[in-house]
């Protein structure tokens, strides 16, 4: 981190080896095309570059910070463009792992990833990809489904609540 | 806001999903409230597991790794080598924003008699009444019950320079004041933007005709609260970042560095 905040080639790029696939295809998955993918792509190494300063490694691993500016970035440029056709949202679990990078820390994230889902009923994880994935907010779906705000988000921390308590329980194994 | 609303919009908050001043409402309160961190923390690592969920669809090309490390390059050698001059460059132009925002907000002005009249504003401030002018404006803001944020745009790729601004204020739209300079030839019309620290980004505008020396002037209310919002993105037409830069607080700009 201290070789990015100095604008370290070497660091930038172990970086970019690091976690520019994960980045990329989130662009893909969610924005639908290459070019979006490899704008979002730029755009993320260079916020990370900007709010190097601001990551604090006690409140999180760096692939959860990275990923995190990566999905905001994301979201807003979904909730931007309005009306654009989006792809199938294709997740870890309905296809065989290719077993693309051997980097602890994104098999670990991946790993996560899988228990979050599995740890969902269908009505949940349906819950949460419209809003994770497709930036709804909660008051979007509550009118979408024409049910009470409230239960939405009563059911979206509920969902997250699971989450949490799966990772725990491995966190614990 | 207090704990119980907090609590409400957490999950959403978690998500990356709440509105923005619902987000900034709960940045503030989680600032202090310890209770209300960790419950923050939490629900937000749980989310954070989805951001690996998406299942992979090829490697991302070659040549995106050359285009990344020099985009990094670009954004980090304005503020390595050239940061002293920058910001004494930026604080004249902001002189006149402030000067454009003090007298009305809500339009864009990139005709040529404004950006004359901002131009001369420019030069006026070199002439060792910059701190002066922010002294007036300190006060005519100090009376509002408002906090300024400052800073200078740096070119991402080829030239170009800015300066920006933001105006937060508790019982009205917040505004934004963009002046950018020696843009011409970029791909019209160039988007500005302006992100908070979490990578959430709210849309300012465009600025559709540049005079002629690739100048213009913009000014905008924005609806909702732009508090922690800091870094000023402008891209020309095809998306490029051609300048950026992060706002500081009014005080941290108004006192030079030699």
């Amino acid at each position: 981190m201290e070789g990015l905040l100095a604008g370290d080639d070497a660091a930038i790029r172990a970086l970019y080896a690091r976690f520019a696939r994960p980045v990329y295809t989130m662009g893909l998955r969610l924005l639908g095309s290459r070019e979006a993918a490899e704008e979002l792509t730029q755009d993320v190494f260079v916020t990370a570059w900007l709010k190097a300063a601001r990551f604090d490694p006690h409140r999180g691993r760096l692939s959860t910070w990275l990923m995190t500016i990566a999905h905001n970035q994301a979201i807003d440029r979904l909730r931007r463009e309005t009306g654009v056709t989006r792809p199938k949202l294709v997740l870890v679990d309905e296809v065989p792992e290719s077993a693309q990078s051997v980097d602890e820390d994104l098999l670990l994230e991946r790993d996560a990833a899988l228990r979050a889902i599995a740890s969902l009923s269908d009505a949940e994880r349906r819950l949460v990809l419209r809003t994770y994935f497709r930036g709804m907010t909660a008051r979007e779906i509550s009118e979408d489904d024409g049910i009470p705000l409230g239960t939405v988000k009563t059911r979206l921390r509920s969902a997250l609540i699971k989450v949490r308590l799966a990772n725990q329980q491995k966190e614990l194994s | 806001m207090n704990c119980a609303a907090v609590r409400d919009v957490l999950p959403e908050f978690a998500l990356g999903v709440a509105p923005v001043e619902d987000g900034n409402a709960v940045e503030l309160h989680v600032a202090r409230c310890a209770a209300c961190r960790k419950e923050a923390v939490d629900l937000q690592r749980a989310a954070a597991s989805f951001g690996y969920a998406l299942a992979g669809d090829g490697a991302p090309p070659e040549a995106l790794e050359q285009t990344v490390v020099d985009a990094v390059h670009e954004v980090a050698r304005p503020a390595k080598h050239s940061h002293s001059r920058g910001r004494r460059t930026g604080i004249a132009l902001l002189v006149a924003a402030i000067l454009v925002a003090s007298v009305g907000i809500g339009s864009v002005f990139a005709g040529r008699e404004e950006r004359i009249r901002l131009e001369a504003q420019r030069a006026a401030s070199a002439q060792n009444d910059t701190l002066q002018r922010f002294g007036g404006i300190t006060q005519f803001l100090s009376g509002h019950d408002t906090k300024v944020l400052i800073g200078t745009l740096s070119a991402s790729s080829g030239g170009g320079t800015g300066s920006a601004l933001t105006i937060l204020t508790k019982d009205a739209d917040d505004q934004v004041v963009v002046i950018v300079n020696d843009l011409a030839g970029r791909a019209l019309p160039l988007d500005v933007s302006i992100s908070d620290t979490k990578g959430h980004t709210v849309d300012v505008g465009k600025i559709r005709t540049l005079d002629n020396g690739g100048g213009a002037t913009m000014a905008r209310e924005i609806q909702s609260s732009l508090s922690g919002f800091v870094d000023v993105t402008v891209r020309d037409a095809h998306g490029r970042a051609v300048l950026r830069g992060t706002l500081q607080a009014q005080t941290a700009v108004a006192s030079p560095s030699p």
